[in-house]
């Protein structure tokens, strides 16, 4: 059975995108989609995720707030999507220590996708790793 | 694919624009008063977004625009930066220039180089910022400049229930919201069938696993437990519940730690309300056999000295744990101070009876039963009405009764203990429960102790659960802490060992010797005795629980909604026609013929009764239809309503381009100008929104160009520099009222009636008539200005005259009053919706039409012989003057039906405020409201049509357009120019008559 995926960004763009890449892996399956921390919060309960893709910057509940809550209402993964977050920041090595399996910056190019630069993407790469899938 | 990508662009355009229209106002109210934190967390945020959403659309030109603002404002956020004038105005053109590549982008798809000017301040306002956060950083320690996250920011203790505070707020806000939900698992007949179980197993299996994250392993052991319960079909409801309740009780008791430890409320109170009532039975059930015990106490030892007596030694003992249980049952069920203290009381004679120290004497036994009584008594009243209960029996006075009987029964030693212990009890307020089980060797330790100035704790050990621990424990009190005593209390029926213990570590060090000892936190609980630590009810932190609502929308495109509409409206005629059909007359004429002639067979051999029944039955069903159609309108009604309500959007939609052209416009002319809004919330049609959006921005360009004077001339006439225009929006009834007033110079009536004149818009002997109001009128009238000069954006006198025009095609009108020197207001009434008009239905050529009620001034009867020939046209006379009248049939192209012949004529007087017409119709005619649809385009070149409904018989009517008319008018003969005085006021109170 397809793992169980759930996207929570405040652009409805990247969470278009974002759903894009990873259905385009026939085992992971995007379950439903959250525009800020707080709505992501009330949905975890009802979608049952395997793996949360998850943004920082979002109005209302920012992503860390978040993925401290998250860590206690959902045995969800969460991979933390954002740019505030790069490899080797402070925001990087923080949303770890609270739990996050990676962070990875955002996609960019969205228009020039092929299914084939969809399935070797760093995203879908990283999500199969922390879902345990294989390569 | 292709359709993909063409999806990203179309979100990625909507989405960017909103942003932009977000933060614009934000920006132009940045250059008057600085931003509130929230607004520059919107306004970071939005860069941010519209960088990353660029990049994601390969724009990069974008990116680096809203890069460099993003940087900015993220300086603005750590309060390096503030938002003042100048760095607004560079934030606003960057959002130009972002607004110029959107444009390209949307048209194109293409990517743009960003403007070298702009890139260059925006770069510039950046590094100068950036080079004062180096030289602070500069100044100080290394370790300091890196900041603490902002979540740290406010700091919590660090709690020994998780290294990161915010993470036990986290948990607490769950326990807060999650706990009270179980109450519904003691609901009288509750199983894991009922409805609300689902729910239920939900929220326990989310505490579950949250306290297991947390790492609190009982709590969550126990929430399990319940689980576990809930599934085992095997046990029988009253097995069930009551291993529930005992469950239940275990988790408040936890969760009452955890409120202890953090100072904070985690939701125990409706849950131990539930409990409360659930264990009422219990809990009388126990103080009866506590009075029952020690009545047998006082009979069995009567006369008897205490050694002949075993029996009561052992019951003794019984009642003094009774009382213990019963203690710690109220304990946790907040069962009111009073009512534990006479427990405690009553368990502590217990045990001196027990140890002979007290003697089971009548009096003796009279207090203690009184004191049950009072503690019950309380206890009930408090769980009655939740709050303390003003005790009639003092408390400490029947307390210090029974130490009196027990001090003259004793003479010596055991009061000098008690009297020492009470001593010590006074200074350092130690648990009660200490007292029975401190020897005079345990008191003078503990003088010792304190008298060195060592430190009391009070902690709670489960010694029996892992050897380990238990061993380790051990070797601890031998060498770190000094044991002063135990006790053993019952905590789920399980022993733990309540131990006084005596350091004189510092609490940090005990405390971190603590987590050595049991790092998980299963096993040891310590407890800071109340003389260390005074905690006061100001510390516990009083937390918002707010309800986060689910406010999702949907985004749907303006077709699709009208689309909806249309077919919405398709239904409605529908119903029209089946509601046509039912009551259609030949139906029951039918059925009455039928009726008749079945009446007559009645008698007859041909079976009459049968057909009679028969026909009963078709009109009983035919009544039947009736009633389902009648059900049908209601709700279609309904229906109706609220797809209408789908089209109303809120007026910020039409306000919100405005602040931004004020702004640009009063730093043009260089004048202060502050807009304020009111009203956004009011909602009006979509389809008026882009109607009504260039007319009032004609209006308040005005008011900023012609009626708000410069600054100085301001000062001088002693106004405030800083200009008010004012847009306000409100609803009465089925009409918008829109008001744009401001503050300036006002209209002059009398330079707007010299103008007037000038242009030949009224002749001298009638302006002498005119009131003020009146001859205000005139500057809606075509080609209108009383400004000097033509500037960029008003003076050329094509303005006012559109704005009225649009707003009576909307169905609304518009006025102004003025005040010299204190300003003006322009007020414009709108319907609520454009979709839904009023119109009078009339016939001409056999032809039905409706015209829209709005442009009817009024309905007259004419005689044939009324009309004459006028300058080669027909005429009529109205009002002493002239109303050129035409038959609309023949006006519109059809071909004349009518009977030349009539007598008696209806002429309906069209006017749209400017000039009018007389049409003459068939005599037949009414109000009806119609649902407007759009006809194909084919249709739409007819001359005079605008659009079509449909008429509950399905009939289609078309909806005349007037302004088409007075056209087709003015190419046949002439319409009547109308004196402006004839103006919207009239065509309102016309309409009256029309009605």
């Amino acid at each position: 059975m397809a793992k169980r995926v759930m996207i929570v960004d405040d652009s409805m763009i990247m969470r278009t995108m974002l759903k894009d890449i990873v259905s385009a892996d026939s085992e992971l399956e995007v379950v439903g989609d959250a525009c800020d921390g707080e709505m992501a919060l009330q949905k975890v309960k009802a979608l049952k995720p395997d793996l949360i893709l998850l943004d920082i910057e979002m109005p209302k509940m920012n992503g860390v707030e978040c993925l401290k809550r998250l860590k206690l209402t959902s045995p969800a993964k969460v991979i933390i999507i954002s740019s505030v977050a790069q490899a080797g920041s402070k925001m990087a090595s923080d949303v770890r220590g609270l739990g996050a399996a990676d962070v990875i910056p955002k996609p960019s190019g969205a228009t020039s996708l092929d299914i084939k630069a969809k399935k070797g993407h760093e995203i879908t790469k990283t999500a199969r790793r922390v879902l345990g899938l294989g390569c | 694919m292709s359709d993909y990508i063409e999806t990203l662009w179309t979100q990625f355009i909507i989405e960017a624009e909103e942003h932009l229209e977000l933060i614009e106002p934000l920006l132009v109210e940045a250059e008057i008063s600085s931003p509130t934190k929230d607004d520059v967390d919107q306004l970071f945020r939005s860069f941010h977004s519209i960088k990353g959403l660029s990049k994601a659309m390969d724009l990069f030109g974008m990116e680096a625009i809203a890069h460099r603002a993003e940087d900015i404002l993220g300086l603005v956020r750590d309060e390096v930066l503030t938002v003042g004038p100048d760095l607004a105005d560079a934030l606003l053109c960057a959002i130009d220039a972002l607004k110029q590549h959107l444009k390209v982008a949307d048209s194109t798809r293409q990517d743009q180089e960003p403007a070298g000017e702009l890139k260059g301040r925006l770069e510039d306002i950046f590094n100068s910022a950036k080079g004062t956060v180096k030289e602070v950083a500069a100044k100080m320690p290394a370790d300091e400049v890196m900041a603490t996250p902002v979540s740290e920011v406010c700091v919590q203790a660090p709690s020994s229930l998780h290294p990161d505070p915010d993470m036990v707020i986290f948990f607490a806000e769950l326990l807060q919201s999650n706990l009270p939900k179980l109450v519904d698992l003691l609901a009288p007949g509750f199983t894991i069938e009922s409805p609300e179980a689902e729910t239920i197993v939900y929220e326990l299996e989310a505490l579950s696993h949250a306290a297991n994250a947390m790492e609190i392993y009982q709590l969550s052991e126990s929430l399990s437990s319940i689980l576990a319960l809930l599934a085992d079909t095997g046990l029988s409801n009253d097995t069930r519940r009551e291993s529930l309740i005992n469950e239940l009780l275990r988790v408040v008791e936890l969760t009452r730690f955890i409120e202890n430890e953090i100072q904070k409320d985690c939701g125990t109170a409706p849950l131990v309300d539930q409990l409360r009532g659930c264990t009422a039975e219990m809990v009388e059930q126990l103080f009866r056999e506590l009075a029952g015990q020690l009545q047998t106490i006082a009979s069995s030892s009567e006369g008897h000295s205490l050694t002949d007596t075993p029996e009561v030694v052992s019951l003794a003992v019984n009642t003094a744990e009774k009382a213990c249980v019963l203690n710690n049952h109220l304990h946790m069920l907040d069962g009111g101070d009073n009512s534990k203290r006479l427990l405690l009381t009553v368990s502590e004679v217990c045990n001196h009876i027990n140890k002979g120290q007290a003697v089971p004497e009548t009096d003796l036994i009279k207090l203690l039963l009184n004191a049950v009584s009072v503690a019950e008594t309380e206890y009930r009243l408090f769980t009655e009405n939740n709050e303390v209960h003003q005790s009639a029996v003092d408390w400490s006075s029947l307390h210090q009764k029974i130490w009196d009987v027990i001090k003259q029964q004793s003479s010596n030693t055991c009061s000098e203990e008690l009297v020492s212990f009470k001593e010590l009890a006074g200074k350092i307020e130690i648990n009660p429960i200490f007292e029975d089980c401190m020897s005079m060797d345990n008191i003078k330790m503990l003088q010792q102790g304190l008298d060195k100035g060592e430190k009391v704790y009070e902690a709670l050990v489960n010694l029996e659960e892992s050897e380990a621990f238990t061993v380790s424990f051990l070797q601890w009190i031998e060498t770190d802490v000094q044991l002063v005593t135990n006790s053993t209390i019952f905590i789920d029926n399980k022993p733990w060992s309540n131990c006084l213990l005596m350091t004189s570590q510092s609490e940090d060090a005990l405390r971190e010797s603590v987590k050595t000892l049991d790092p998980e936190r299963c096993f040891l609980k310590l407890e800071t005795c109340a003389n260390i630590i005074n905690k006061t009810p100001d510390d516990i932190l009083v937390t918002d629980t707010h309800q986060s609502k689910e406010a999702s929308t949907l985004r749907v495109s303006g077709a699709t909604l009208d689309k909806f509409m249309s077919q919405i409206g398709e239904i409605v005629s529908i119903r029209g026609m089946l509601n046509h059909t039912i009551h259609f007359d030949g139906i029951s004429s039918a059925l009455s013929a039928l009726k008749k002639y079945s009446g007559k067979l009645q008698n007859t051999d041909l079976n009459g009764e049968y057909y009679q029944t028969q026909l009963d039955v078709i009109e009983n069903q035919l009544a039947r239809f009736d009633q389902v159609d009648q059900k049908l309108h209601t709700v279609l009604s309904q229906l109706q309503e609220s797809a209408l309500a789908l089209r109303v959007v809120p007026m910020e939609n039409v306000f919100k381009r405005f602040p931004r052209a004020v702004r640009d416009l009063a730093q043009v002319q260089g004048k202060k100008v502050k807009l304020e809004i009111t009203g956004q919330d009011v909602r009006i049609d979509k389809a008026m929104v882009e109607v009504l959006s260039d007319p009032l921005m004609h209006m308040i360009r005005n008011s900023v160009d012609h009626g708000i004077e410069l600054p100085e001339r301001r000062r001088a006439e002693g106004k405030a520099e800083r200009a008010v225009v004012g847009l306000d929006a409100r609803q009465q009834g089925n009409t918008v009222k829109v008001t744009i007033s401001d503050d300036g110079c006002g209209i002059d009536a009398e330079i707007v009636g010299a103008k007037a004149l000038e242009r030949g818009l009224v002749n001298e002997e009638d302006i002498l008539r005119m009131s003020q109001e009146e001859i205000m009128q005139f500057i809606f009238a075509p080609g209108f200005s009383t400004a000097e000069q033509i500037t960029e954006t008003s003076g050329r006198g094509v303005g006012m005259d559109v704005v009225r025009t649009n707003v009576i095609k909307l169905g609304g009108i518009v006025t102004v009053e003025s005040e010299i020197g204190k300003g003006s207001r322009f007020t414009l009434e709108l319907p609520l919706s454009a979709a839904i008009q009023d119109t009078v239905l009339v016939k001409s050529s056999g032809q039905l039409m409706a015209i829209p009620e709005r442009y009817i001034s009024q309905m007259i009867k004419i005689r044939a012989n009324d009309v004459q020939p006028v300058k080669g046209c027909h005429a009529i006379v109205l009002h002493d003057s002239f109303l050129p009248v035409y038959r609309l049939g023949p006006l519109l192209g059809y071909k004349s039906t009518t009977n030349e012949c009539e007598d008696t004529m209806v002429v309906a007087v069209l006017s749209d405020g400017k000039q009018q017409i007389g049409v003459v119709i068939e005599s037949s005619y009414q109000r009806q409201e119609l649902f407007i649809k759009d006809i194909h385009q084919q249709l739409t070149e007819l001359p005079g049509v605008s659009g079509a409904s449909i008429l509950g018989d399905g009939k289609v009517v078309l909806i005349l357009e007037v302004e088409d008319l007075f056209l087709l008018a003015s190419k046949i003969g002439k319409t009547a120019l109308l004196n402006v005085d004839m103006k919207a006021r009239d065509i309102k109170t016309n309409r009256e008559r029309v009605a």
